[in-house]
């Protein structure tokens, strides 16, 4: 425990400050690149929440991807909403959307969960194919970025876009932070491990569900924010079931249940893609034959790899 | 005042009947024991009163109030705990992190998503005062996996006793131990605090005759005999049905 709690500082202030320096040394395309981390982290951190620490699997979470970026999209585009009004009021509604969802998701656990989210966030790509007001199966294009001339930057300029979303991500880190070590995070952890232990208790399991839900929803919700600040656009393929699929790899690859372990995934799958990409066509086959193998051989993630070394170096 | 009063219970599975008209009381303080062959219904009874099951009929009281129907989780804010035959504990957590989690849910703040967790100092007193108790202090920061059999079984009473029961239900406390282990746990069964009133399976039964007062038999879902311990030793329904010929 205490391995793995000094391996999380550690590695917290290292990357840290080798994200804070980032913009400086590197260029254009490597920054675009550590951004969509960010992005997928934030996305990946929220999933992370029903998966990791609740042991809910989902396999719909891209829906809220959707419904944070819609939701930017619609209320600056469609509603001509500034930013700081837009964002609050997608994190709200994304919140409340979480909530209904999670009212019916919740009634099943296991592969009934799983099937659950699925079935919603179908429901959610078709509306938003059929959806002509935001653009149908086109996609919803022209949506801009928050305009932060008032500091006299400009967002349209990598530096500074990278700037607004470490700022971003870093808020979602330190709430992802603070609620785990909080009596809720534990009471998560229990409901995992034993929800009927958790009930005999006292402890009223189904609410607490519910809440984590609603946690997660909005938290990815935010992450769709982000990406279609980042991307401009939003298609209905961001809510497909393959982009959930890709949201579960990130989490188990890089360490589900775990501070750090999402993130960490989120960048194996975009460094590795981005890498592989540039070699050969078939780069799913090696992306795929990768998560495989760190599956097979590295119980925990790379988290779990990381906290091994440690524990055998200290010995 | 009676601690539990159960009236004509009935519960079926499917075609099976598991309880029929069960009907026993027992008093505050009391230390009563549920005894009976394998399949006689005596878990069942145990997860119907403590709310884990509904009964098809009958009625329930704990400490003169209806019960009938309540879910567990407000079952354990009315006063009632209770324990797993399986170990419940949750193995990568510590014992005490364990037995934190247990003394929280009654306590305010087990809701909170932002204040650390560590900050709460009443869950921890009371989970390191249970620990003492129940003889885990030694054990406090050792993942519940690594406990030994014993351990594990007293941690699982332990998790019980912090929800500040006035009735506590132990389903086979003893289950799969040493008799080493059995006597230490005897032990610390016996030293539970007097105003709680205990109701226990157990197949051992040296140790029921030890620790229990009075006792309830069941066979087929039906109540065949209660009373005192000596009636219950002295009965000869239950040496048939229980203890077998031998003993007669």
């Amino acid at each position: 425990m205490s391995d793995v709690r000094t391996l999380t500082i550690l590695a917290i202030a290292v990357a840290g400050a080798g994200l804070a320096c980032a913009p400086f040394v590197l260029n254009d395309y490597q920054v675009n690149l550590v951004i969509e981390v960010m992005v997928f982290g934030v996305f990946a951190i929220g999933l992370n929440f029903l998966v990791g620490y609740t042991g809910l699997v989902s396999l719909g979470h891209a829906m809220f991807l959707g419904i944070g970026g819609y939701g930017f999209g619609i209320f600056t585009v469609l509603l001509d909403w500034p930013w700081w009004a837009a964002i609050p009021a997608t994190i709200v509604c994304s919140a409340a959307i979480s909530f209904l969802i999670g009212i019916v998701c919740i009634r099943s656990s296991g592969v009934g969960f799983f099937i659950m989210t699925l079935a919603f966030s179908e429901l959610m790509y078709g509306l938003a194919f059929k959806t002509k007001l935001v653009g149908g199966d086109d996609g919803m294009s022209g949506i801009s970025r928050p305009d932060i001339s008032f500091l006299g930057l400009d967002i349209y300029n990598p530096e500074t876009l990278y700037g607004f979303m470490f700022i971003a991500f870093a808020i979602v880190l330190f709430v992802s932070w603070r609620v785990i070590r909080s009596p809720f995070g534990m009471v998560l952890v229990g409901i995992r491990e034993n929800e009927k232990r958790m009930r005999a208790l006292g402890y009223r399991t189904q609410w607490y569900k519910l809440a984590v839900f609603t946690l997660s929803g909005t938290i990815s919700s935010f992450g769709g924010v982000l990406l279609v600040i980042k991307t401009g656009f939003m298609s209905p393929e961001t809510l497909s079931w393959m982009m959930s699929g890709e949201g579960l790899l990130m989490v188990i690859v890089g360490g589900a249940g775990t501070l750090l372990g999402p993130v960490i995934g989120a960048a194996a799958y975009v460094l590795l893609r981005a890498g592989l990409t540039g070699i050969t066509d078939h780069w799913v086959l090696f992306l795929g034959s990768f998560f495989v193998l760190t599956v097979v051989f590295f119980r925990g993630g790379l988290v779990g790899l990381a906290s091994g070394v440690m524990a055998w170096v200290r010995r | 005042m009676t601690a539990l009063k159960v009236e004509a219970l009935s519960k079926r599975f499917g075609g099976l009947r598991v309880l029929e008209n069960v009907t026993f009381s027992i008093p505050t303080g009391a230390r009563h024991a549920l005894l009976g062959p394998n399949g006689a219904g005596k878990t069942t009874l145990i997860n119907v009163v403590s709310g884990w099951l509904r009964p098809d009929s009958g009625k329930i009281e704990i400490y003169d109030e209806d019960t009938t129907g309540l879910p567990v989780e407000k079952l354990v804010k009315r006063g009632l705990a209770r324990s797993f035959q399986r170990n419940s504990a949750i193995g990568d957590l510590s014992v005490l992190e364990n037995l934190c989690l247990a003394c929280h849910a009654i306590l305010p703040g087990h809701a909170n998503l932002w204040r650390d967790r560590a900050s709460y100092a009443q869950p921890i007193d009371r989970a390191t005062e249970t620990a003492a108790w129940m003889g885990l202090d030694k054990v406090l920061h050792r993942s519940a996996r690594e406990l030994s059999y014993g351990e594990k079984r007293q941690l699982e009473v332990a998790l019980a006793m912090c929800s500040k029961p006035r009735l506590l239900l132990l389903d086979e406390p003893a289950a799969g131990t040493s008799p080493g282990e059995r006597g230490r746990l005897r032990e610390l069964i016996k030293s539970l605090p007097s105003d709680i009133s205990l109701v226990m399976i157990e197949h051992d039964i040296d140790l029921v005759f030890d620790v229990c007062d009075s006792a309830t038999i069941l066979s087929y879902g039906q109540v065949i005999a209660q009373g005192s311990r000596d009636d219950i030793r002295k009965s000869t329904a239950v040496q048939n049905a229980y203890l077998g010929a031998a003993h007669a």
